[in-house]
């Protein structure tokens, strides 16, 4: 996410910059903690930055986000994959490049159900924002259209907590899929000790599980919801790759939030050049994308706001882990 | 204008200074108000709020607790359900909390560890439930145990937040208050501040208008008593200036007003005078003017008779002119004629200047070959006495042959017979040299008498093609004339027009120079008849003349009364 950021900004520093400055990156790493999130929060909307990139995790962007949004001088906070529903109109600050969980939740159930002819599933969530978001969106449209959720554990530790949930699935042996709404290692931990348990039902989880397909079998056949490949065959896409190929060679393709990290640059190089770097009008300017201002066309697609801070009209896909690489079943 | 600054200026600024004061009272004062209800309101709102959040999150979760704990001791779907929507209800609470106004860093932590510690309660509780359903008791006590604790810590958090944001309302409702005394000293002060402008500006306003006040006052009745001398006016109110400016501006104008009327009184008694005199002459005059006027009517008179003479003069002079005219249009014709003559005589002419030309030529060539003739004639002539010379050595070859023959004797017969032959062809010669002689020099008279023929001929030609030249330039010196007569002739046709014209506009002039004596003889009769009753009201304006003079004196007596 630092590197496309940096990225974009080199592109826009390269070209002249913004009405005759130029545009810095200043870093800041939350370690995925709330507490972090906030003091980071703090810092930031005492500092002279005029906008905020992030966070990355849903929890660290509700905790962060009442402080960005408070004091004589609030600050506009983007978050390129913070997708909890919760964050939805948490405050006039708050934007996301992202689709929310809704969605998420959305296109797996209707895969599962239409797309797998699953009728029972049991949900392992990471009990924080994302993971209730992720269960909550998925039960609600599954169990629309008939399915239902024979169980539904919460962890936190994976390799402690999941033991007694997946030897009840074993046990009972009425789910017929596992929907795992975490993040890649914590996947991996559970598929782990579920193959390990002879469990082999199909799995599905959200973006967070995203990079599975670099674990190795354990990981094989696995269908992930997602907002953005980095194989998706369109020229906008492809330039962005090879760019970020060129710039970075030892590093993977980058993912979804680093794409979107891209285009918020791109997109607050877009306001700032408008009204300037006054934080209140910046934030006015974010908030009229795809409102009173156009949209604006970015490497993860379109990117414009709904009045309470979502990313509208975005619907995401789903991918199988297949021979170590993610493919595309279901097209956004 | 003179004075200080207006009174409604002075009014108005003190009146302006006194809202002003009394409008940033008021603004400051809502302004105050409204920012310490809001402070207020949001923080007893906070409060309230987060009063009720708080008590709702540990009902809710001392609830999750009880229905867990239920769950664990008598498992059944429908605790499974509400405990399900519990925890949902229990996250709900958990982000109202986040986004109540007022939160700084702290509660977000604060908020952040009971969330993490209701998390790890939850799952402690659902792994507990999950080792019973397996059987696992042993570990689901242990599960059981540490979700209690959990909730323990949780209620404990929220308990911390609880005096955390009790003890921000406290520090809140203390700045509050420290703000509301605050704004009364402010407002106080500003109270007293807006009294002593008012009293102060009130005083000056006062004493700025009284004084100048009984200044004008004694200036009014000063000029009410006739003294138009003009008020001191400086230092007074603009108002009061703008007053007295205008008192001494009437008393100035009446001032001025009186002084010309007493010039005038006086001129009018001068005139009144004058006029009285003039009238008199004029009495005297009106008996001239009427004998002029007989004088001048008479002369209209023998103006009109001189204009009637003139106007006879003038038709004889028309008819003349008319006469003229036609006398020029004959000219034009007969130019006309000529010209056209001119032009058919001038190509004849210059015919015969060709022919001859022609016969000039001829006779050139003829006398060219005159003189060829008269050339052979002379050699011929030469031939005829080299003829004659022959016939001369004939003879002398004659003479000598007969000698010879005489000396020869009989022998010489023959010599003498051929002696005799020569003398007689000698004498062929010579009577053939004098008839050539006599043809030769009849041939040269006759070519001489030729040659002077046609030299006279010649001479005649050129001087027949000199005429025709002298004909034909004759004949366009004639065209050109006749031209130029026929120009003159129709600049005499306008001339006599425009003559005619002229005379009968002078006509009509004299005619009317004509009615106008005749008029003016009439004006003068009733110029005569006007003197008459201008001698009349002559008397009249001296009688008016004298009541004048008499009235001047009295309006001058009446401005004395004035003090200027």
């Amino acid at each position: 996410m630092v590197q496309a950021a940096q990225l974009a900004i080199d592109e826009i520093n390269a070209a002249g910059g913004l009405r005759g400055r130029r545009l810095e990156l200043a870093a800041y790493d939350d370690h995925g903690n709330s507490d972090s999130a906030v003091a980071v929060a703090g810092t930031l909307r005492a500092s002279t930055a005029v906008a905020v990139i992030g966070h990355v995790w849903s929890s660290t962007t509700l905790a962060a986000a009442p402080i960005y949004g408070s004091g004589q001088n609030p600050i506009a906070v983007v978050t390129p994959s913070s997708s909890a529903p919760e964050l939805t109109a948490l405050g006039p600050h708050l934007f996301r490049a992202c689709p929310t969980d809704l969605e998420h939740g959305r296109a797996l159930a209707d895969w599962a159900w239409a797309g797998l002819g699953i009728q029972r599933v049991a949900v392992l969530y990471f009990n924080d924002g994302y993971g209730r978001g992720i269960k909550g969106a998925f039960a609600a449209t599954f169990e629309r259209r008939g399915g239902s959720i024979v169980g539904a554990f919460p962890f936190l530790d994976p390799g402690t907590d999941v033991a007694p949930y997946l030897d009840l699935v074993a046990r009972d042996g009425q789910a017929q899929a596992l929907v795992v709404a975490g993040s890649r290692e914590e996947a991996r931990i559970i598929l782990e000790q579920a193959r390990a348990r002879g469990i082999a039902l199909p799995v599905l989880g959200g973006d967070g599980l995203e990079g599975l397909e670099g674990d190795g079998p354990v990981g094989e056949g696995v269908f992930i919801s997602n907002a953005w490949l980095p194989t998706e065959d369109q020229p906008r896409i492809q330039k962005f790759l090879s760019t970020w190929r060129l710039r970075y060679p030892e590093l993977p393709l980058p993912n979804q939030p680093a794409a979107a990290s891209y285009d918020i640059v791109h997109l607050l190089a877009v306001a700032i050049r408008e009204v300037g770097t006054d934080r209140q009008r910046l934030r006015a300017a974010i908030a009229a994308v795809g409102q009173t201002t156009a949209s604006y066309e970015g490497v993860t697609g379109t990117i414009g706001f709904t009045d309470q801070g979502d990313l509208a009209g975005r619907s995401v896909g789903i991918a199988v882990v297949r021979g170590g690489r993610l493919e595309r079943v279901v097209i956004r | 204008m003179r004075g200080g600054t207006s009174l409604r200026g002075r009014l108005a600024a003190t009146m302006a200074l006194l809202l002003a004061l009394v409008l940033v009272l008021a603004v400051v004062s809502a302004t105050a108000m409204s920012n310490l209800d809001r402070a207020t309101t949001e923080a007893v709102g906070s409060l309230v709020d987060g009063g009720r959040l708080r008590a709702a999150m540990t009902d809710a979760i001392t609830l999750q607790i009880r229905l867990a704990d239920r769950e664990l001791s008598q498992p059944g779907p429908d605790d499974q359900i509400a405990l399900s929507a519990l925890t949902d209800s229990t996250h709900q609470l958990h982000r109202q909390l986040r986004l109540l106004k007022g939160q700084g860093p702290e509660d977000q932590a604060q908020l952040n560890r009971i969330s993490e510690a209701q998390a790890r309660m939850e799952v402690a509780y659902a792994t507990a439930m999950a080792w019973q359903a397996l059987g696992e008791l042993e570990r689901a006590a242990a599960a059981e145990s540490r979700a209690d604790a959990e909730a323990a810590l949780v209620l404990n958090e929220v308990r911390k937040l609880s005096g955390l944001q009790w003890s921000r309302a406290l520090t809140q409702a203390d700045d509050l208050r420290k703000t509301a005394a605050r704004l009364r000293t402010v407002l106080w002060a500003l109270f007293f501040l807006a009294l002593v402008i008012g009293v102060t500006s009130a005083w000056r306003t006062i004493r700025s208008v009284d004084g100048p006040l009984a200044r004008l006052v004694a200036a009014t009745q000063r000029f009410s008593a006739g003294d138009l001398r003009a008020a001191d006016l400086s230092g007074m109110p603009a108002e009061l200036a703008a007053l007295g400016s205008a008192m001494n501006t009437m008393g100035g104008r009446i001032r001025h007003l009186l002084a010309a009327i007493a010039q005038e009184s006086r001129e009018i008694g001068t005139s009144a005078s004058d006029f009285s005199a003039m009238s008199e002459e004029l009495a005297a005059t009106s008996g001239q003017v009427s004998e002029a006027m007989v004088l001048m009517t008479q002369a209209a008179d023998s103006q009109v008779n001189a204009l009637r003479e003139a106007d006879i003069r003038l038709g004889e002079l028309r008819e003349s002119g008319s006469a003229t005219l036609r006398a020029a249009q004959r000219v034009t014709a007969v130019a006309e004629s000529i010209a056209t003559m001119a032009d058919d005589h001038r190509d004849h002419v210059l015919a015969a200047s060709a022919t001859l030309l022609t016969l000039r030529e001829t006779v050139r060539t003829s006398a060219i070959e005159v003189r060829e003739a008269t050339k052979q004639a002379d050699r011929l002539g030469g031939i005829v006495e080299r003829d004659r010379q022959l016939a001369t050595k004939l003879g002398v070859l004659a003479v000598n042959t007969s000698i010879e023959a005489a000396r020869a004797g009989t022998h010489g017969q023959g010599v003498a017979a051929v002696a005799e032959e020569i003398r007689l062809l000698g004498e062929l010669c010579e009577s053939v040299a004098e008839e050539g002689d006599r043809a030769v020099a009849a041939l040269q008279r006759q070519v001489h008498a030729t040659a002077a023929t046609l030299e006279t001929g010649t001479n005649t030609v050129l001087g027949i093609e000199a005429t025709a030249d002298r004909a034909a330039t004759a004949l366009a010196e004639i065209a050109k004339g006749i031209a130029e007569a026929n120009r003159v002739a129709g600049r005499v046709v306008q001339d006599a027009a425009a003559a005619r014209q002229g005379i009968a506009a002078m006509l009509e002039y004299t005619a009317a120079v004509s009615r106008a004596a005749s008029e003016h003889a009439e004006t003068g009769d009733s110029v005569s008849a006007a003197a008459e009753e201008q001698a009349a009201a002559t008397e009249e304006m001296a009688t008016a003349a004298a009541r004048l003079n008499d009235a001047a004196q009295r309006l001058t007596g009446l401005l004395d009364g004035f003090r200027t």
